[in-house]
């Protein structure tokens, strides 16, 4: 055997050996774990950003037919993270009443227990 | 423009979903070459994202004319390195060899190949215990299948440097193969 032909034997022995590696897949976790690091990155929590990040969130994963219902998400954390600073006016999905929220979280046209929990879930900003 | 500059472009201009486009495309490029250098899967994960936020925080530096997987490669491989200067002395190998050998249909498991499986281990053992900076050349080379002038540009050495290095490496395993063909010397005892 020659020289150049026992190198050749060689590589071949190295790619045998480290093929097993091509096999390998990163779990799913590390995509959210980009994400969580680079979110604090962009500027703000504006929700169009929220909608991006969600939407990239469920990209990768072939769900992009569920891109709509992530941006309606979006929407929703981003009139919840309005909450925080001015008071917010929203109407339960399926009621026609509507309750101003203030700063505090409290509901001063309707006692809080008026709303239930399936309506507060189905919040949707009103304007 | 390719696919790869446009989703470049929009990263440039902050778009989050062309970053999880782009992380589809080479998660598992940058994913397999971490772990053939870094034999750790946590550590390989970890440089994955690492290598993703970094594309995104210097997305403006990367050229979107070019190809993207050099500079992805070029920061995997810095990116080991600085893992494999902050690794503990004892490295977690169980959990990774468990892996390779639990691959049946690159490794099968029947009697007959076991010796197939020792000797792969074996050169495995032997990138491993290079020199870091041969490592990523021999991964870059034997697995990613890069020519030696993309490796060189990887690592940002000359052509020369990196042929030498996998000459090395290639005599190390000649080396150790040398030593495996060798019989083990009779002992011949006497009894008195």
């Amino acid at each position: 055997m020659s020289s150049r032909e026992f190198d050749g034997m060689l590589d071949e022995l190295f790619r045998q050996a480290l093929c097993p590696f091509a096999e390998a897949e990163p779990s799913v976790r590390v995509w959210r774990r980009v994400l969580h690091a680079v979110h604090p990155l962009s500027t703000g929590f504006e929700a169009s950003v929220v909608q991006q990040v969600f939407t990239g969130l469920l990209a990768p994963a072939g769900l992009k037919a569920l891109a709509g219902l992530s941006a309606t998400f979006s929407r929703c954390l981003g009139s919840l993270s309005g909450l925080k600073r001015s008071n917010v006016t929203y109407v339960p999905l399926f009621s026609n009443r509507t309750y101003c929220v203030d700063r505090s979280g409290r509901c001063p046209t309707a006692s809080f227990w008026d709303i239930t929990w399936t309506q507060m879930f189905d919040l949707r900003l009103a304007s | 423009m390719s696919v790869e500059s446009r989703l470049v472009r929009r990263l440039q201009s902050g778009d989050l979903t062309a970053l999880g486009e782009l992380f589809e495309l080479f998660k598992d490029v940058v994913y397999r070459t971490a772990l053939a250098i870094t034999r750790d899967q946590h550590a390989a994960e970890d440089i994955l994202q690492e290598c993703f936020v970094r594309l995104y925080q210097y997305a403006d530096s990367v050229d979107a004319e070019r190809p993207l997987k050099p500079w992805l490669y070029r920061v995997v491989v810095n990116l080991s390195y600085d893992w494999f200067s902050r690794k503990p002395t004892l490295q977690p190998l169980d959990d990774v060899l468990d892996w390779l050998s639990a691959l049946p249909n690159v490794l099968p498991s029947p009697d007959h190949k076991a010796e197939e499986r020792e000797l792969h281990k074996m050169v495995r053992d032997i990138v491993e215990e290079l020199p870091m900076s041969h490592q990523a050349v021999v991964v870059l080379f034997y697995l990613e299948n890069l020519s030696l002038e993309e490796v060189a540009e990887v690592v940002e050495l000359p052509v020369g440097t990196v042929k030498s290095r996998l000459y090395y490496a290639r005599k190390r395993l000649r080396d150790a193969l040398a030593q495996r063909q060798r019989p083990v010397p009779e002992m011949t005892y006497e009894f008195t």
